[in-house]
């Protein structure tokens, strides 16, 4: 009994003293008013990308370090000079905390949240105003906010069994799906709603039907469509993967976005059908930001290391280990050769993405309670 | 020693004690008696100090009391549970008012051998877990975890009501003999007559939050001020005056009109009487219609006009049947008459 | 006159200022942690410049989706409670009231899904019997003409949920079942009643009470269902959960959450009130003085017996297979287990490596450890506080303390989390102007705040059993109400507390809906890190790390109840 009291007691020391040491940390950056002691104008860029890392610890916030990804950078980084705490979070669970935290960050760098989680981040006034030296190589990939930039070009791709599809008999269109009975059943569906390869397909879909009259601006037949759409479909549950029933022809049309196209091949052992639809694939970038800090010293460190992120040399070899489409003009031959030439063969689906994105939480909302 | 001034308790609405008073002297063994809820426990926890009560004060050796703490008034107190701490040995259990009193280890060995020895426990139960020894055991150590302190007051709140009727009686006078020993003022709540008759100096009947008599166990028996007092104690046959009608002679100088009815103890009813004393005794016509021997007493119920009265006599000469007629004899000093 | 209030010497007095000084330290607690920040995440969801959105609450109950998931939460909830008491009482039977062969190990199988719970546990179900599930590939080599969905819908959510909430169950009622006086067993078997009557008619209703305690909590964890129905409920069997939380997880949709959050909680209070009314009505005390210890019974007919022995390894197997399988998935690859194939030659360490090898590392377990332990430790002493406040004193003012209590039952994690990262992001007056969000403080209080309803259930039921008169016995000795408690009372609970702890620290360690929001990100803890695996953006190969998270998470539960268990073992002789 002693004995479980005195471990007890350890216990709540050592978190004491845990607690000790993170309020030092806090105390750092809590100093100065809540909208941040730096001066947004007074940023000069280029001085502080010429001066090397001052190795101060910075939390990075992604969803790109599952599967090693995150030892990889923390070496790469290290080698660089710079001191990481890699946070692995979901892109919606990332961008939920940030702005949570806005009065308050904990974080310094989010890494891989799309264009429209970031435009959520900068509208609750949680990033730090941002210009990489790469601006100009990423330039008309994404809408410009002036806080996050992109590093990677996120297309959803509808992917299909190469044993009971061909080219010409797989589906040419999204539209395919619901209208042609063959298909029927055979497409796995969105089951949430919260991720963004989902919310990119259903964006997808009603984009095509926008009409300024209708019902949250989508038009009869586009909610007539997207409900045609999910009653066709294959709700994949959880425990089953979408991927694989594709791969085993359960189901054999799905959907992926593009940098987990690789490793997901490589999964479950199939190389499938690409289908390059006829109005475009959804297509969003995925970001990288830095969050608003009140030390001098660790927000020009965040700067610095955002902008090596994102550097052609680094993104580029990040591209080449994990198969993803990078955003740097300067990197794209670094590329994995299969995805590369899914870079060149896809097209990005022209549509207003800034509108469909301000609309999707409402639409979500709608297909959430009247047709899912 | 104790006094209770004008002590009023409420629980709520509800009035358990009203306008109690009473004095109870050093050295005395003296009983609360009354049927359940008459609020004789409730005097004995506000003396205590579980209850505060709502009106009046309690005072102990010219102390004013009532808002002392519990911890501190030195009353040692046997549950009617005995609640005893399930988690210590029997010796834990008693050390533990020595020590929560800051006694020293010798002496609080000292005193655990003599409580032990007092109410007849050995080594071998003292090291014993409490819930491994019986019920009557266990009362042993409620005691025994009472007297350690050798507090001046020792309070028991019904100690003996969950034992048999035969360890009942031993214990019951062994309590006697530990007050005597120990020289405690000693207060003790039960609803058996018998417990209260045997035990006590003094005795405090009790009824509806009111204290009916406080007597010597004499007093209370043969002069019961309150027709409940009557009631409770003793064996006792309700009269109606009505039934008087049929007397087997008048008495002249009998008047009970302003009466309903009138008692009689059942030892006060006989069936014979010697010739010369015939002339200070009523004389009843009665029917027997039960009868039973108990070896020292005989114990007969009689039907006289509709009325059933009962009788415990040692002396009884002749057997009876079921439907003999009798008469009955009831001396007039032993009619109890209480005032219209 | 005036001296004789001075504090030292006027008793009420003191205890007018203590009870000022309590209420004003709990009422603080509270409303800073509690109500403050739900009533404002609700106020601002639901009202807008004051006013309260009608449209979205219509919106809402008249989807059809909505309507269907809370006929189908409520249903659950109701066989639930059915279900888990038959196997319940069932399996406290066999493990205390009948003599059955191998009583050690049922034992062990019938608590096992304590140690895993949840998400991981589900999916193990689902990876066994399946669609694509092991056994199921192995029945319908058997059967070719069985729907391989065989294990879907309402069926596969109530058995999933029967067999992983009996252990809670069981630790409730096998207490109560102890406290029987085997003399009113013997009783009814000298008047020559038969065994299955007694055990109907004298055994089971002195267990009601727990049986009724044990009920609300079932029932609670059937309307909240979220992982279970989501994997196995498939597309007929939608539930209001997973609904809520997807809703409470975007900022637009959030006052759908919140609308629905408060009408499940007012449902389940009117439940809750109704069956707490019946149950009051029937309230009994034992009246025996004398107790005589539970003796266990023999089956004389073997034709009972036998069957009845098989039928109780049988559920002991079924339990314990989902956590073994969550251990051999831990060893395999994600073509695997899709695959459906076990072949232990192919067992890999590598999902080990990669989690060892990570940034993050061992550390995760460290963080949950004692995040775990201390906030288990906390809100099992300020329970014991509370909840000893509340059995003492009965009033108008304990009753509502203790219903505010119950809050955090009825709203979701998620919203509770955000409630707090978002107050505690700016300085609030009642916390001296501090910012809690991003230090290390904010996620223990919040695991107290989701741990304080049933901690408080649990102490408030162990305190029941004590015999007042005991600590009056203490401080009629002369111990002080404080060492009373501490020496006499608190001995007496112990066994109790334990459990409670470990329950509440078991249940923290994979802890993710609210984790996610409040973890400081140097400290992550375990069920972070095992959804950060699992997450819709992670690639299959990632999310079997998940599984190695969970097999920690056993790890440290085996460990610590194995730990608690011999002491407590040692204290009891």
């Amino acid at each position: 009994m002693k004995k479980f009291i005195s471990v007890a007691m350890a216990l709540v020391m050592s978190l004491g003293m845990v607690a000790c040491s993170g309020d030092n940390e806090g105390s750092d950056t809590t100093k100065g008013d809540a909208t941040g002691s730096v001066k947004e104008e007074s940023v000069d860029f280029e001085k502080i990308y010429a001066e090397k890392p001052n190795g101060e610890l910075l939390v990075v916030v992604t969803n790109n370090a599952g599967e090693g990804r995150d030892v990889w950078l923390k070496n790469l980084a290290s080698e660089a000079g710079f001191n990481l705490e890699i946070v692995s979070l979901g892109g919606g669970a990332a961008t939920a905390r940030v702005i949570a935290e806005a009065n308050n960050p904990t974080t310094n760098v989010i890494w891989g949240p799309s264009e429209d989680q970031f435009a959520t981040m900068v509208e609750a006034n949680a990033l730090a105003p941002f210009v990489p030296e790469w601006a100009e190589d990423v330039k008309g990939l994404s809408k410009e906010n002036g806080y996050s930039w992109p590093y990677e070009i996120q297309p959803k791709l509808l992917v299909a069994n190469p044993d009971q599809f061909t080219e010409e008999t797989a589906p040419k269109d999204y539209k395919d799906l619901w209208e042609k009975p063959e298909f029927h059943g055979k497409y796995a569906v969105p089951t949430a709603f919260d991720g963004n390869t989902n919310r990119a397909i259903i964006g997808g879909i009603l984009a095509q039907y926008l009409d300024p009259d209708g019902e949250l601006g989508v038009s009869d037949e586009g909610w007539e469509a997207i409900k045609a759409y999910f009653n066709n479909g294959y709700k994949t549950p959880k425990g089953e993967n979408d991927f694989g029933n594709m791969a085993s022809g359960t189901v054999p049309i799905t959907f992926t976005f593009a940098s987990g196209l690789l490793g997901k091949m490589k999964s479950f052992n199939v190389e499938p059908i690409v289908i390059y639809t006829e109005v475009g694939e959804p297509t969003n970038t995925n970001q990288i930001g830095v969050v608003k800090a009140k030390d001098q010293k660790i927000f020009e460190e965040s700067l610095r290391f955002a902008n090596w992120l994102g550097s052609a040399d680094v993104i580029g070899a990040y591209a080449a280990a994990n198969g993803n489409i990078v955003a740097n003009a300067k990197a794209k031959d670094q590329m994995d050769p299969f995805m590369k030439d899914v870079a060149d063969k896809f097209k990005a689906q022209d549509a207003d993405w800034t509108y469909i994105n301000s609309m999707m939480d409402q639409w979500v909302a709608k297909i959430q309670l009247e047709i899912y | 020693m104790i006094r209770f001034e004008d002590v009023e308790i409420k629980f709520g609405d509800f009035v358990a004690i009203q306008n109690l008073n009473l004095e109870i002297e050093k050295g005395e063994f003296f009983t609360f008696l009354g049927p359940s809820g008459c609020g004789k426990t409730t005097t004995l926890r506000a003396l205590v100090g579980f209850i505060h009560p709502s009106k009046g004060r309690i005072w102990v050796n010219d102390e004013d009391i009532t808002d002392k703490q519990i911890e501190k008034r030195g009353i040692g107190m046997v549950f009617q549970s005995y609640a005893l701490f399930p988690t210590m040995t029997v010796r834990e259990n008693i050390e533990f008012g020595l020590k929560e009193n800051k006694w020293k280890v010798n002496a609080i060995a000292k005193r655990v051998e003599e409580v032990a020895s007092i109410v007849n426990l050995n080594e071998e139960q003292l090291q014993k877990n409490v819930s491994e020894l019986s019920g009557g055991q266990q009362q042993r150590v409620a005691i025994a975890r009472a007297l350690a302190l050798r507090p001046d007051i020792i309070v028991l709140d019904e100690p003996l009501s969950n034992l048999d009727a035969k360890l009942r009686k031993s214990l019951r006078l062994e309590l006697k003999k530990i007050q005597q020993m120990s020289g405690a003022t000693m207060i003790y709540v039960t609803h058996d007559q018998e417990e209260a008759l045997t035990l006590s100096s003094r005795i405090a009947v009790f009824n509806n939050g009111f204290v009916e008599q406080v007597g010597t166990p004499r007093e209370i028996y043969y002069h019961p001020a309150s027709e409940f007092v009557t009631n409770f104690i003793g064996d006792t046959n309700m009269l109606p005056v009505e039934l008087l009608k049929h007397l087997i002679r008048t008495y002249p100088d009998l008047d009970l009109s302003d009466q309903d009815h009138v008692y009689v103890r059942a030892e006060s009813i006989k069936d014979q009487i010697k010739e010369e004393e015939k002339e200070a005794y009523l004389e009843l016509p009665a029917i027997v219609s039960l009868e039973e021997f108990y070896g020292i007493t005989t114990r007969r119920t009689y039907n006289v006009a509709g009325v059933e009265l009962r009788s415990i006599n040692t002396k009884v000469d002749q057997e009876v049947n079921i439907g003999d007629q009798k008469t009955l004899y009831i001396n007039r000093r032993n009619l109890i008459v209480f005032k219209g | 006159m005036e001296k004789k209030l001075s504090l030292r010497t006027n008793y009420r007095l003191q205890k007018t200022l203590r009870f000022v000084l309590i209420a004003l330290v709990i009422g603080w607690l509270i409303f800073s942690f509690l109500l403050y920040p739900n009533v404002d995440l609700i106020r601002t969801t639901l009202f807008q410049d004051g006013k309260l959105q009608v449209n979205p609450i219509i919106q809402v109950f008249t989807s059809s989706r909505v309507q269907k998931s809370l006929w189908n939460s409520f249903i659950l909830a109701i066989s639930l409670t059915l279900t888990v008491n038959i196997l319940g009482i069932f399996q406290v039977l066999i493990l205390d009231y009948f003599n059955i062969k191998g009583n050690k190990w049922l034992s062990v199988a019938y608590h096992a899904p304590l140690i895993c719970n949840g998400m991981v546990l589900v999916l193990a179900y689902n990876f066994v019997y399946g669609g694509n599930g092991f056994l199921t590939t192995v029945f319908t080599r058997l059967f070719p003409d069985m729907n391989p969905l065989w294990f879907q819908g309402f069926w596969a959510v109530l058995i999933e949920m029967t067999f992983s909430g009996t252990s809670n169950h069981i630790m409730i009622v096998r207490d109560a079942l102890h406290a029987i006086d085997y003399q009113t067993i013997e009783a009814a078997q000298s008047m020559g009643i038969k065994p299955w009557r007694v055990l109907i008619k004298v055994v089971l209703p002195t267990l009601r009470p727990s049986l009724f305690a044990a009920s609300i909590l079932t029932f609670i964890t059937g309307v909240s269902a979220f992982a279970t129905p989501q994997v196995l409920g498939g597309p007929e069997f939608e539930t209001i959960n997973p609904l809520v939380r997807s809703f409470a997880n975007t900022l637009t949709t959030r006052h759908y959450a919140a609308i629905l959050a408060i009408f499940l909680g007012i449902v389940t209070i009117i439940v809750m009130t109704f069956s707490n009314y019946i149950e009051r009505r029937k309230n009994y005390r034992s009246v025996s003085k004398t107790k005589i210890p539970l003796r266990k019974q023999n089956i004389q007919s073997a034709k009972v017996r036998i069957p009845v022995t098989i039928l109780a390894h049988l559920i002991a197997i079924l339990q314990v297979l989902p956590l073994f399988f969550v251990v051999l998935f831990s060893f395999m690859s994600a073509k695997d287990l899709y695959a459906g194939k076990i072949s232990f030659a192919r067992f890999t360490l590598d999902n080990y490596k990669t989690v060892f090898n990570s940034t993050l590392g061992a550390r995760p377990v460290l963080t949950s450890l004692i995040y775990s332990a201390v906030s288990s430790i906390a809100i099992v002493a300020l329970m014991l506080f509370i909840g000893r406040i509340i059995t003492k004193y009965k009033n108008r003012l304990t009753r509502t303390l203790e219903a505010v209590l119950q809050i955090p039952w009825f709203l979701p994690s998620t919203l509770i989390a955000l409630a707090m990262v978002m107050t505690f992001s700016a300085p609030k007056a009642f916390l001296g102007n501090r910012v809690l969000t991003g230090t290390l403080y904010l996620l223990p209080i919040g695991y107290m705040v989701i741990k304080t309803p049933y901690t408080l259930r649990m102490i408030k039921a162990a305190y029941a059993t004590l015999d007042e008169s005991i600590e009056e016995a203490a401080k009629n000795l002369g111990a002080s109400s404080m060492k009373t408690y501490v020496k006499v009372l608190l001995p007496i609970l112990w066994p109790d507390v334990l459990s409670v702890f470990l329950l509440n620290f078991i249940g923290l360690l994979g802890e993710y809906s609210l984790s996610v929001f409040l973890f400081h990100p140097r400290y992550q803890p375990l069920g972070v890190a095992l959804n950060a695996a699992a997450s819709p953006d992670a690639t299959p190969e990632a999310a079997m790390l998940s599984f190695v998270y969970a097999v920690l998470i056993m790890a440290i539960s085996t460990l610590t109840i194995l730990f608690i268990y011999n002491r407590k073992g040692k204290i009891k002789k």
